[in-house]
């Protein structure tokens, strides 16, 4: 405390009080002049110090707008990459689309052809390199409305488990084609979790999770919601989430991305 | 009144020189604007007592700055950079109040 009076004591330096003290020792004979001193060196002082401030001001607006400028720079790469993704996906697609286009053209012109046409149109639908489009059902899951308020928040939301359930119970319901927000769901489809997104064939999806399904319209929807794909989803639906299964008279799904196979190769065996 | 001018003329030389500080020396210049207050406060009421002192002033303003500045460069070394700021501020934070409250006194006589 003492330290602390002396600061409130004190706080003129003390050098100011023993300058003035020897001058006034050193011309006694003069009157000791009251008038206040003004000098170069306080104009100089105030000099140095107003230069402070506005370095440290204009330092810190520099430092600021460069921070904002690196992040927004980032921000910039970023969609120009995800436009570069996109753009490539769509030519992709477009380029599949040619491939099947010709194909067409090629196996129309004889019978042999046709057949053959006809059963790689049902390989592609089965494999899931084509879009195919019937009847079926449809499965919506969504994360509980406040999850934070729910006994578990932590299974209050959609995980990758609770969709790999559902498409699960859809294939033994007997679904024969089956998508997830637009994402086909293939025989190389993961369905997986990174960082609180549920990834889709390496595409990141947002909730509500629409599943369709294509299958025997009037029995897929009921074996799937009395098979243990329902079960889970009453389960899941007692710690807050929201589902909804439907039957569908006419769900459209898309093509998934090719499969390239490049080890695995034909045996040539049906067992 | 000159003074004052004398202040105006360094933040304006400030922002039109664009001068730039190191950026190792950056952490620095806020505490050493305390101490240059300070030492400003100090002179501007010793004025008013009559006391000033060129060499007083000048010797006071520059060791203010640049023990303030050591002081924290020091604490940054130790790794209590931020509590000695703050140990630094508060000190000569109260020195400029109380130096501010006599020049006040002096000016208006309340």
């Amino acid at each position: 405390m003492s330290l602390l009076n002396n600061v409130f004591a004190n706080p003129l330096d003390p050098d100011y009080e023993r300058v003035a003290a020897t001058r006034r020792g050193a011309d006694e004979d003069e009157a000791p002049s009251r008038k206040p001193r003004m000098s170069a060196s306080l104009v100089l002082g105030m000099l140095a110090l107003g230069l402070l401030l506005s370095v440290a001001i204009v330092q810190k607006e520099g430092t600021a707008s460069v921070a904002s400028a690196e992040r927004e720079g980032l921000a910039e790469r970023i969609r120009g990459q995800e436009q570069q993704t996109e753009r490539l996906q769509d030519a992709v697609s477009s380029l599949q689309a040619e491939i099947a286009e010709l194909e067409d053209r090629q196996l129309q012109s004889s019978a042999r052809g046709q057949r053959l046409r006809e059963s790689l149109q049902n390989l592609q639908g089965s494999a899931g390199t084509a879009a195919v489009a019937g009847p079926g059902a449809s499965v919506v899951l969504d994360d509980a409305e406040h999850p934070e308020e729910t006994e578990k928040p932590e299974y209050a939301v959609v995980l990758d488990v609770d969709l790999q359930r559902v498409v699960n119970g859809l294939w033994i319901a007997g679904a024969e084609a089956i998508s997830i927000n637009d994402q086909r769901v293939t025989s190389l489809s993961p369905i997986r979790m990174a960082n609180n997104v549920i990834n889709v064939n390496g595409r990141p999806l947002s909730p509500p999770y629409e599943v369709l399904a294509i299958g025997d319209s009037r029995t897929l929807a009921s074996d799937f919601s009395e098979g243990p794909g329902g079960d889970y989803l009453r389960s899941a639906g007692k710690d807050g989430i929201r589902y909804t299964v439907r039957v569908e008279e006419s769900v459209r799904l898309p093509a998934g991305s090719s499969m390239s196979i490049s080890y695995a190769t034909a045996t040539g065996g049906v067992s | 009144m000159i003074p004052a001018l004398g202040l105006v003329a360094g933040i304006i030389a400030g922002l039109f020189l664009d001068v730039s500080v190191p950026l190792d020396l950056q952490p620095y210049v806020p505490i050493a604007i305390v101490a240059a207050l300070d030492a400003v406060f100090g002179g501007i009421r010793a004025v008013m007592e009559g006391i000033f002192d060129d060499k007083v002033f000048v010797v006071s303003f520059i060791a203010n700055v640049l023990i303030a500045a050591l002081i924290v460069y020091l604490g940054d070394q130790l790794g209590v950079g931020a509590q000695l700021s703050t140990a630094v501020i508060v000190v000569l934070g109260i020195r400029i109040f109380t130096n501010a409250a006599t020049i006040r006194r002096h000016i208006f006589r309340a």
